[in-house]
């Protein structure tokens, strides 16, 4: 079967090109030059002064907890330095999905270890200000910012509530801060939360779906008691209730519940697998060749459940992100991070359209594509459909 | 007599919900490099009997009573690290049907790798090396690129082979075929069989072969137990098998070989069908078929009268002495 356009292929790029932007978020925006020279004077005094001399402040600030208040952001900032080794073996490897979902998973880890690893915390330096008073002074300066020389946080004074303009090419929002730099840095919020709620799922999911499945009597009663009782409750008025009650809302206690009342989905799917695979003979043949049961679940029984197991995950990666924006959308955001939920809000506070046309398209965009990924690989797999896709 | 190899005595399986065993009281013993076949038509408990041989029984089947003496092991008491020390090293299994015994989402490289990790301490490239060794020798060509390929691409008589490559892979002592043929054709049956005979030579491994096929017991075995119904009807040898067969079921089977057909006529069968486990019959199993039953056959079962080397399990003969 030869197809001229196979729809995973795009929707491979669409995510892709997500990552990549949600990455590469600091090199296209931040108030952090990559690289100063800057002689003794002006800049280097007063409040908010700056270090004399070369240096790459860009680097440092990456891991600065002032700059970047949240794990989530200083984790997606070690991976983008870490992408100067990881990409290139990612597309060394791209024949092999095997190697890409290890690749990208160690990426992931590298990430989040770096970022714990290697934290830092500087006075706050006012790059762009101090830049521009040196230049004004007629000193010679030399420093190289991002394409758009704000931060998330950045509050640019007077420039509130603009439309789009060449300083700020989508406008800026209620107080004054870059609707493009926040939908960049939105992003990565997204990913963020689909990716941890769904990863709880999914380990939680497997776990318990697994045991049920391949010890059956007692421990599948209790497991599949649980999984009813999980189900009933309905996450995302959990998340809210949880939000009410917390003094401050952080996403990680989001992500977590959202992942802990998602896995039942996953655990029925494992299990009902490994009900399948009960009567197939493999399953008593790798036992017969001496495999303790361990071994059979894992290396026979449960690659064999990987193909549903992948396409709920799809499922739930995008739930999670229209959770998150539903969240930030009534206010209930991590305020530490910029979210699209949290501008459509401000958006519909202040009925300004460039504050919801971004951040809407881009949620539907990231929706649409993992569900559209979901349905795609979910027909892929159907052996009715096809036979020989391996 | 020097100690058997494998010893089974009053095996007995049953079933949850069913009042009959479905295997009962089966004894019979396996001696080293020797091969036994077990006949008997389809549902009689063969594979049943050679499941529990390894304890791979499971709920609603499980083993009553019997001991299965394995060189020394008592099999039916043994704990499951023990088991797991026996399986595929010490006895190893050919499922019957080809197409389900492989698992679909690995290579075959990969299942026979991991005999290969689990019993000869091989990993890496000496495993694979071995693995591709092993597919040579069940006489798959090109190995080396079939150790990557899935079992989907492999015909039935291939993947058979590459399950007798797995089973293999431990090198057994006793190897245990459950119908290793019957979804092959001839020309393919040939070469599977020349290749079971060929290790049973080269290795010195018993074989425990279990099939209906009677054609096969003649070429391949010395010593044949007739199953009927869950139950041993008849031990003999080969050649009293075909020339002096006692047991009136084991007749009826000689008679309804194909082979003896006339061609044209409508092949003789044995009239009748087995019985599912739940109407099994009291007495002698097989009397509500059997052209020589008496009310006896009805009232009580059997026990084993010796005929030369055979043993019966038939109360007309028993008289006939
Ligand atoms: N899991 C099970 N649950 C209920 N009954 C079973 C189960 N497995 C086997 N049986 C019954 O036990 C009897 C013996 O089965 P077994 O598979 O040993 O037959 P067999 O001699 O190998 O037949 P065949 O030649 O068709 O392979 C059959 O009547 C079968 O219906
Ligand atoms: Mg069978």
């Amino acid at each position: 079967m030869t197809r001229s356009r196979d729809p995973l292929v795009s929707l491979g790029r669409a995510i892709v090109v997500l990552v990549a932007l949600a990455l590469a978020a600091p090199l296209l925006a931040l108030d952090v030059p990559f690289y100063a020279s800057i002689p003794t004077g002006v800049a280097t005094t007063g409040v908010g002064a700056v270090p004399e001399g070369v240096s790459l402040p860009w680097f440092e600030a990456l891991v600065d907890v002032r700059r970047f208040a949240s794990a989530v952001d200083r984790s997606a900032n070690v991976a983008l330095l870490l992408s100067i080794v990881f990409v290139p073996l990612l597309v060394r490897f791209r024949r092999s999905p095997r190697a890409i979902v290890f690749g990208a998973c160690a990426w992931l880890l590298a990430g989040v270890a770096g970022a714990f690893v290697c934290e830092c915390s500087r006075p706050s330096h006012d790059w762009v200000g101090k830049v521009a008073a040196a230049r004004a002074a007629g000193q010679d300066v030399r420093a190289v910012f991002p394409p758009l020389a704000f931060a998330p946080t950045t509050i640019d004074a007077g420039h509130g509530r603009e439309p789009p303009s060449a300083r700020h090419p989508l406008g800026t929002d209620s107080i004054g801060r870059d609707v493009l730099v926040r939908v960049l840095y939105g992003a990565r919020t997204s990913i963020a939360t689909g990716l941890l709620a769904t990863s709880i799922a999914v380990v939680v999911g497997v776990l318990l779906g697994a045991i049920a499945g391949a010890r059956r009597g007692l421990a599948d009663a209790v497991i599949l008691r649980l999984i009813e009782v999980t189900a009933c409750f309905p996450g995302f008025l959990l998340v809210m209730t949880w939000v009410a009650l917390a003094e401050r809302t952080s996403l990680y206690a989001v992500m977590t519940i959202l992942g802990l009342t998602g896995w039942p989905t996953i655990a029925r799917l494992v299990r009902a697998e490994f009900l399948r695979q009960a009567d197939l003979e493999y399953r008593v043949a790798a036992t017969a060749l001496g495999a303790p049961w361990w071994r059979v679940v894992v290396v026979h029984l449960l690659p064999n459940a990987c193909s549903p197991v992948l396409v709920a995950a799809a499922f739930s990666v995008s739930g999670a992100i229209l959770a998150e924006s539903g969240l930030a959308f009534l206010n209930l955001g991590d305020p530490t991070l910029a979210s699209w939920g949290e501008l459509l809000r401000q958006g519909r506070e202040t009925g300004m359209l460039h504050l919801i046309l971004a951040p809407g398209f881009l949620i539907f965009v990231t929706v649409t594509v993992m569900n559209r990924l979901a349905s795609v690989l979910r027909d892929r797999f159907d052996p009715r459909r096809c036979e020989d896709v391996r | 007599m020097n100690a058997a190899l494998l010893e089974v005595e009053g095996l007995t399986i049953t079933l949850a919900g069913a009042a009959g065993a479905v295997v009962d009281d089966v004894s019979f013993r396996i001696d080293r490099a020797e091969t036994v076949a077990v006949v008997g038509e389809s549902g009689c408990g063969k594979s049943l009997t050679a499941l529990a041989l390894l304890r791979l029984l499971e709920p609603p089947l499980a083993i009553r009573s019997g001991a299965i003496r394995f060189d020394g092991i008592d099999v039916a008491r043994a704990s499951e690290r023990e088991l797991q020390r026996i399986r595929g090293r010490r006895i190893a299994m050919v499922f019957q049907e080809p197409m389900t015994a492989l698992n679909p989402v690995l290579t075959v490289g990969e299942q026979i790798v991991e005999v290969l990790e689990l019993h000869a301490g091989l990993r890496g490239a000496a495993a694979r090396a071995r693995a591709a060794e092993l597919l040579r020798e069940v006489e798959i060509s090109d190995p080396e690129r079939q150790l990557d390929e899935y079992p989907h691409r492999f015909s039935g008589g291939m993947r058979q082979r590459v399950l007798i490559a797995m089973a293999l892979a431990g090198e057994p002592d006793l190897l245990i075929a459950d119908e290793p043929t019957t979804a092959l054709d001839v020309t393919v049956q040939a070469q599977v069989l020349d290749l079971l005979r060929e290790l049973r030579r080269t290795r010195g491994m018993a074989l425990l072969l279990i099939t209906h096929d009677l054609g096969l017991v003649a070429e391949m075995a010395k010593r044949v137990l007739v199953m009927y119904a869950g139950r041993v009807v008849e031990e003999t040898t080969v050649l009293d098998l075909f020339e002096r067969p006692q047991h009136p079921y084991t007749r009826a089977l000689l008679a309804a070989r194909p082979a003896l057909a006339k061609p044209g006529a409508r092949l003789p069968t044995i009239p009748g069908v087995v019985p599912q486990v739940a109407h099994y019959p009291p007495g002698c199993r097989f009397h509500p078929r059997c052209a020589e039953a008496f009310a006896r056959c009805s009232q009580a079962v059997p026990g084993f009268v010796a005929h030369g080397a055979t043993r019966v399990a038939c109360f007309a003969r028993e008289e006939s002495r």
